[in-house]
């Protein structure tokens, strides 16, 4: 039903040129000065070839912050969808009532700006004053004060909390509108044949939100990849690296020591990994047929 | 419109229910209701343990001190100068690109979507420092106009998504009409079709209000002073201090987050439905 018109391509200039000078030319920069050794105090970037990744791959930390990456996305993306998908489930039942003041109380840690989030876990994490150590205290769970997010053992699991806590309402946002597509006429034709309601769900509901689904958990993995504000205002990727993330070395090789060349490499290499999934990504709502 | 139940009322399942959402809201909101509470703590009671959600005295000097804060301010006027022009900014783009993509087919159509998905996927800690070395090579660094031009590329994309899916849907006939009676294609588009658009410019309005809002990285690098320090990153710095004063950067936290809970809680309608259409749709 589209025309057929060359013109239209005018409507998509001004797009085009933000998304240019924006997107493309710093991808092609940070792609081409991964291979130059280019730090604040030099007068010029010198060119330095592989050189610069065999150097990436030497460092610790950056190895390091390969593993908290996969630690930190798999296990709030994990517990984000999970819980999205859970309670999209139980706000969709026909009986529940209020279902719009219900949904924009659980949409609220969504809405929430990411800094007042930090800021406010902060507080709640404190060692001494914190709400959190409070409660633990006084159901029994702890008998000690701990300090959440200065000790190695407990940052990682408490950062992850905080994003679960912002993201799970979004996961669940999409699923619901996800479960309000699926044909009623079919569950019940389904009931009729003698299913039963995991069957049902199994065979009608499921089949139906699946492809929504996997969107959304792509969609929260690369997000999750690419968060870099809880990480910054929680624990700076302390203690000890413990949380540092790859966006935050990242962050920390630019911005801190001023080694943009091997900050940019980092940076391909986040990339490269966050680009294989939006390949998923995009081959998977084409196959659908609607992108 | 009642709708009838596929199964047997069970009571039981009824209460676990809302017992579930009971519990599941409670810790949604209780950072929320923490951040109040703690904004109207004077300093002594501040560390009092048992810990009171509701303080004995009650005391707004928190909020009188941020609003009498000319750095909170002029942070303030910063946050809302930025995205009230990224806002129309990316309205205005995505308008224009949602309604050549929805129309038109041309060289290039499907690669240039595909593109949009794509730079949804971009992480911003991989553009900071292009844009960085850009920004201080032209003299940008430090104003307004850099915050605004790096914004619009977390905005753009979802802007123009959303808004090419929702003019699918109007129908072509309104612009036939139009151009009939002498419209021009874009007199048309402005004239005929943006009034029937309300809704989906609103959802996009909203997104892209609050990802402005609270945006970080960009603001955390491409700023240095408090001419243009945005609010976000003042209350970072403020919850970043060695000893805190969580009274202020609580009631700090309570001005920042007013504006878009308000936001959220008038159009409510248009976000939730916009957001699942563009998001899940692609």
């Amino acid at each position: 039903m589209k025309k057929v018109k060359q013109s239209g391509i005018l409507y998509i200039v001004p797009a085009l040129l933000i998304v240019a000078l924006v997107m493309l030319y710093p991808l092609v920069y940070t792609l081409v000065m991964g291979f130059f050794k280019n730090t604040l105090f030099m007068k010029a970037p010198e060119f330095f070839g592989i050189g610069q990744y065999i150097k990436l791959f030497g460092d610790e930390v950056f190895v390091g912050s390969i593993v908290h990456t996969l630690v930190w996305t798999f296990g709030s993306v994990f517990f984000q969808f999970t819980l999205g998908f859970v309670m999209a489930m139980i706000l969709h039942q026909d009986f529940v009532k209020g279902k719009t003041v219900l949904r924009i109380l659980l949409m609220i840690p969504w809405v929430l700006p990411s800094v007042i989030g930090s800021a406010v876990w902060k507080w709640m994490y404190n060692a001494d004053y914190g709400l959190i150590n409070f409660f633990l205290n006084a159901v029994g769970l702890i008998d000690e004060n701990r300090t959440w997010l200065s000790s190695t053992q407990t940052a990682m699991p408490a950062i992850i909390a905080v994003n679960v806590w912002k993201m799970f309402p979004y996961v669940m946002l999409m699923i619901e509108a996800a479960l309000q597509g699926v044909s009623r006429d079919l569950k019940e034709a389904a009931l009729i044949d003698g299913a039963n309601k995991f069957e049902i769900f199994r065979n009608v509901t499921w089949t139906a939100i699946a492809p929504q689904c996997y969107s959304v958990l792509l969609l929260m993995t690369v997000w999750t990849l690419n968060a870099f504000t809880f990480v910054y205002n929680l624990t700076e990727g302390g203690p000890a690296h413990s949380t540092e993330v790859m966006a935050m070395f990242i962050y920390k090789k630019a911005f801190t020591d001023y080694d943009f060349g091997l900050a940019s490499a980092a940076s391909t290499v986040l990339f490269s990994i966050c680009m294989i999934i939006s390949l998923v990504y995009i081959l998977m709502t084409n196959k659908r047929g609607d992108a | 419109m009642k709708k009838k139940h596929l199964f047997a009322r069970n009571y039981v399942w009824e209460i676990t229910t809302y017992l579930i959402l009971a519990a599941v809201i409670f810790v949604a909101i209780l950072p929320a209701i923490w951040m109040l509470s703690t904004s109207i703590k004077n300093v002594t009671e501040l560390y009092d343990m048992p810990i009171e959600f509701i303080p004995d005295e009650p005391t707004f000097q928190n909020y009188i001190g941020v609003l009498q804060n000319s750095k909170m301010l002029q942070a303030f006027a910063n946050s809302a100068i930025i995205t009230v022009c990224v806002v129309a900014m990316t309205l205005f783009v995505s308008v224009l690109a949602g309604y050549g993509f929805a129309r038109f087919r041309f060289k290039g159509h499907g690669v240039m979507k595909v593109g949009l998905l794509f730079g949804q996927m971009i992480p911003g800690v991989v553009i900071i420092i292009p844009l960085y070395s850009l920004f201080t090579k032209i003299g940008l660094l430090d104003t307004h106009v850099s915050l605004v031009i790096s914004d619009m590329a977390l905005t753009i994309p979802m802007g123009v998504i959303m808004l090419s899916s929702f003019f699918e849907s109007v129908p072509r006939e309104l612009e036939e009409a139009a151009k009939i009676d002498g419209c021009t294609g874009i007199g048309a588009l402005f004239r005929v079709v943006l009034p029937v658009a309300k809704p989906g410019m609103i959802s996009v309005a909203i997104y892209t209000f609050i990802n402005a809002w609270e945006e970080f990285l960009f603001a955390l690098n491409l700023t240095n002073s408090s001419k243009t320090r945005t609010l976000p990153i003042a209350i970072s710095m403020f919850s970043g201090e060695f000893s805190v004063d969580w009274g202020s950067t609580m009631a700090a936290a309570a001005v920042v987050a007013l504006p878009v809970l308000l936001l959220f809680l008038l159009c409510n309608r248009y976000f939730v439905k916009g957001l699942s259409d563009g998001a899940v749709k692609g």
